[in-house]
């Protein structure tokens, strides 16, 4: 097995090095260890331009349904929220010119003067304030409703001409970081009311104040974004007039596309696809900092609910290998639930607390070693899900497989269809009898505090296996008062070497975005910031 | 008269009975559709009970039924679970693309599947080994395979063809069709051809054929009237039941396209449990299954007026 991962790896690093050599900025491995946060800076206008979603059509445009790779990559260019995520992580002021907290339970937003709508209304408090207490109401049904977040909020309030005041249950250091999600996100409260359930579907459609409004939506080809050319950034018009978003979701499909130009460029290219994209003549494959996490969940069943059972499969599995071989290089171990540089506060703090974490080397020794103290019937096997149409994930399983033999365990990959798996992050009843499932996790925003809330808290929302660490819950409680960004960040970091001591979550790799641009186009960001920033409007013509 | 009326009671008949079972087929599948409505995504119980009340989920099975069969029956096929698009529009919108696909592929069946049989089956010689070949090769080919194939030499290679979508306007569909039409007929192409080849052989053998030779009937006569006519009877069979499966068959190439047709609607609807559009969709199939399966028994008699449309055709 060592010998078959060793020359796989070595034929990840000749296709990856086949890609370098252009003028353009060189695509790095992730091996590399840098990887990219943007692309060139357009040079020119682009009349028209093309796209592709690889995970396929939106189902909404709606704000408040924006939960997923879709919706949100679309959305991120038409509806902008009171703060923006920008590339290098930071959050800037964007709806909002500034945030006042006179207490830690109070946010003061001071909305922007002179934001239009699309259709020239201008942008009053009172959309700010509708829009934000849409995740409150019930009956609006918002994906983004749940406890720690929207549910700790308890009123949203226009408290003056150009104020708008939320007050929160308990105090939460991380609440701002979320305004650059679609829960901070604004619309015009006439046009919702108006468009009544059809809101945000093909007929009705969204009125938002973003670079770009939509222009058309082909159901089951494509949706296409027109610049807005009253947008009140002046510094931030879109480069391109018309920009077409195609839905192709077949690897081979997409690859054909994006190599023959029919499409520009698009995130997210399928890993079956980095072969043949990286060998491009006419594009490149690049490789960006991203907020990914792939992983395997636990579930709370079965031996893999012993800490012990999941300290030994983490050890003794060889996540580096994983990432050359499975990811082909474009993906670096994990060794934290936490994916590398997922901060934009603190970075010496986690940076420095990540690096006393193990590293991706396995330690059969050290496996064995945990295994025996496992309290937990071991003979059981332990059942692993995942989508049968993404076979990487069978790939990771079989090597956690390999090493759960050495230990004397026994892992059972369960291949399921799409709709059957998709049940497991909701449905109690759909992890029965499953010891753990596969995930490609993401952060919604770069706060690991906030990540970590959601899986290892108590009551937290990818807190799937009942995990519930006293000493944790204390910390996580304590660090959401921290106002002091350094000093969150120490605390948070204690949290996260407690947390990865418990592995709730197995962590493997953590993915690279893998972008792709032709030779025709360029500026986009490269960092995993197009679910929340509107990427599109950066996209231009690249330079002769 | 009577004999289409009675198969036309029976078509209803199977379609309400192939409703029901796909109806409760639905709900027997894992996991709700509001699980799937929020994308995964931990959201509260009053959201949560919101959504089943707007979907009318809460109703029980045999009421929801009901309202769905009548609603069909008044031309509502309900709306999308997922997008809120009325159903019926969405149909509407991607029938055109997989009907015109559908008879494209329709088309070239029967055009080459029947000519190259027809010439293989009447010159012996190169030309004969030649379609053999190819109807082998054709029948074990997989249509993905051969829509790959056909996508990497002739849209990426060549750059004749788009790689993806379905086109605006009648010729650019047709343009964009014309591959994936051709990756869809191959197998049925090449069983045509094949069946074809020997139904011809073993009519130019049989007995009045034998004597209409001995009797100086001129050969042109004797192909046309005797050898091919005859032999139709068995290839009409094949062809109905062949392009009657392509409806079923679309949807591979489809998702291999990107063409936005019913059958990649379908996949997708199936995956997001949008319960409407699979519903919907599933009936289409089998009414255009029955349809074609009564297309062709009109055509026996058409080709053989001996043939006596009684009840007792299946």
């Amino acid at each position: 097995m060592k010998k078959k991962v060793t020359a796989a790896a070595a034929i990840a690093l000749f296709t990856l090095s086949g890609c370098s050599g252009k003028d353009a900025p060189e695509a790095s491995g992730p091996a590399a260890g840098d990887l990219l946060v943007t692309t060139p800076a357009a040079a020119g206008e682009l009349d028209a331009a093309t796209w592709n979603l690889p995970f396929g059509e939106p189902a909404s445009l709606d704000p408040i349904k924006a939960f997923n790779y879709p919706e949100n990559t679309v959305v991120a260019n038409l509806c902008e929220g009171l703060m923006k995520l920008e590339s290098d992580y930071s959050i800037s002021p964007n709806l909002a010119t500034k945030v006042d907290t006179p207490d830690d339970k109070t946010y003061v937003y001071t909305i922007r003067d002179g934001v239009k709508f699309w259709d020239g209304q201008a942008m009053t408090v009172d959309d700010v304030a509708y829009s934000l207490n849409r995740h409150l109401d019930p009956k609006e049904g918002s994906y983004w409703a749940d406890g720690a977040v929207s549910g700790n909020i308890e009123s949203v309030k226009a408290s003056g001409d150009h104020q708008v005041t939320v007050k929160l249950k308990k105090a939460d250091a991380s609440f701002n970081s979320y305004m650059v999600t679609p829960l901070g996100s604004v619309i015009e409260e006439k046009q919702r009311k108006e468009a009544g359930s059809d809101f945000g579907t093909p007929s009705e459609k969204v009125m938002c104040t973003g670079p770009f409004s939509v222009a058309g939506w082909d159901q089951g080809q494509s949706i296409t974004l027109e610049k807005n050319a009253n947008y009140w950034n002046t510094k931030k018009q879109a480069k391109t007039k018309s920009l077409k978003i195609s839905f192709i979701v077949d690897p081979s499909a997409i690859s054909n596309a994006l190599t023959t130009g029919e499409i520009d460029g698009s995130y997210d290219v399928p890993l079956s696809a980095v072969s043949s994209l990286s060998g491009s003549t006419s594009g490149q494959l690049l490789y960006g900092k991203s907020l990914q996490l792939v992983g395997a969940i636990g579930t709370g069943e079965g031996p893999f609910n012993d800490p012990a059972v999941r300290r030994a499969l983490y050890s003794g599995l060889d996540r580096e290998a994983i990432a050359a071989t499975v990811f082909e290089g474009t993906a670096t171990a994990s060794r934290s639930l936490v994916p590398n540089n997922g901060w934009s506060y603190g970075a010496d703090i986690f940076g420095a607390a990540r690096e006393k974490l193990p590293a991706g080397k396995p330690d059969l020794e050290a496996a064995k070693a945990e295994i025996a103290k496992a309290k937990i019937d071991t003979s059981e096997p332990i059942r692993i899900a995942y989508p049968s149409e993404r076979t990487f994930y069978a790939d990771i399983i079989s090597e956690m497989s390999n090493v759960a033999t050495e230990l004397g365990l026994k892992i059972e990959p369960v291949g399921l269809p799409s709709a059957k798996y998709g049940a497991f992050f909701s449905d109690p009843a759909a992890r029965e009898g499953y010891g753990a499932f596969m995930t490609t996790n993401y952060m919604d925003v770069p706060d690991p505090l906030a990540y970590l809330r959601t899986i290892v808290g108590k009551d937290g929302s990818q807190n799937y296996s009942g995990y519930d660490n006293p000493e944790i819950n204390k910390l996580l409680d304590e660090a959401a008062v921290i106002t002091d960004d350094a000093e969150r960040a120490t605390k948070v970091a204690q949290i996260e070497s407690l947390a990865i001591n418990d592995v709730p979550w197995i962590p493997v790799v953590d993915p690279a975005v893998r972008l792709y641009l032709n030779d025709r186009v360029t500026g986009v960001p490269a960092s995993f910031v197009y679910l929340y920033y509107p990427w599109a409007a950066d996209l231009g013509a690249a330079a002769k | 008269m009577m004999f289409i009326i009675r198969r036309l009671l029976a078509l209803l008949g199977v379609l309400v009975a192939s409703s029901f079972v796909v109806f409760a087929a639905m709900y027997a599948a894992p996991g709700k559709p509001e699980s799937f409505l929020v994308q995964g995504r931990t959201v509260t119980p009053e959201v949560l009970a919101e959504i089943r009340r707007q979907y009318s989920l809460d109703d029980p099975f045999l009421l929801r039924y009901w309202n769905w069969l009548s609603g069909v029956l008044s031309g509502d096929f309900g709306r999308s679970l997922v997008n809120r698009q009325p159903v019926g529009d969405l149909l509407a919108e991607k029938l055109p693309t997989t009907l015109l696909l559908v008879v494209l592929a329709a088309l070239i069946i029967v055009v080459a599947g029947i000519g190259l049989g027809t010439i293989a089956g009447i010159r012996r010689g190169p030309l004969d080994s030649a379609v053999v070949i190819f109807s082998n090769l054709g029948f074990a080919v997989p249509t993905f395979f051969a829509a790959l194939i056909l996508m990497s030499i002739f849209s990426v290679g060549l750059g004749w063809f788009p790689v993806f979508g379905s086109g605006e306007g009648f010729l650019d569909q047709l343009w964009h069709l014309v591959l994936p039409a051709f990756a869809l007929a191959l197998p049925s192409m090449a069983v045509v051809a094949r069946i074809t080849r020997t139904a011809i052989r073993e009519e130019s053998e049989s007995e009045h054929v034998e004597s209409a030779r001995i009797r100086g009937v001129p050969r042109g006569i004797i192909i046309k009237r005797h050898i091919v006519r005859n032999s139709m009877l068995p290839v009409t069979t094949i062809v109905g039941v062949h392009i009657a499966g392509l409806i079923a068959g679309a949807f591979v190439v489809e998702y291999a396209f990107t063409l936005d047709g019913i059958g990649s609607m379908l996949v997708d609807a199936v995956q997001k449990k949008d319960f409407a559009i699979v519903q919907a969709v599933a009936i289409i199939l089998v009414a255009a299954f029955g349809v074609i399966n009564l297309i062709v028994d009109l055509l026996y008699a058409l080709i053989d007026p001996r043939v006596r449309l009684t009840g007792v055709a299946a």
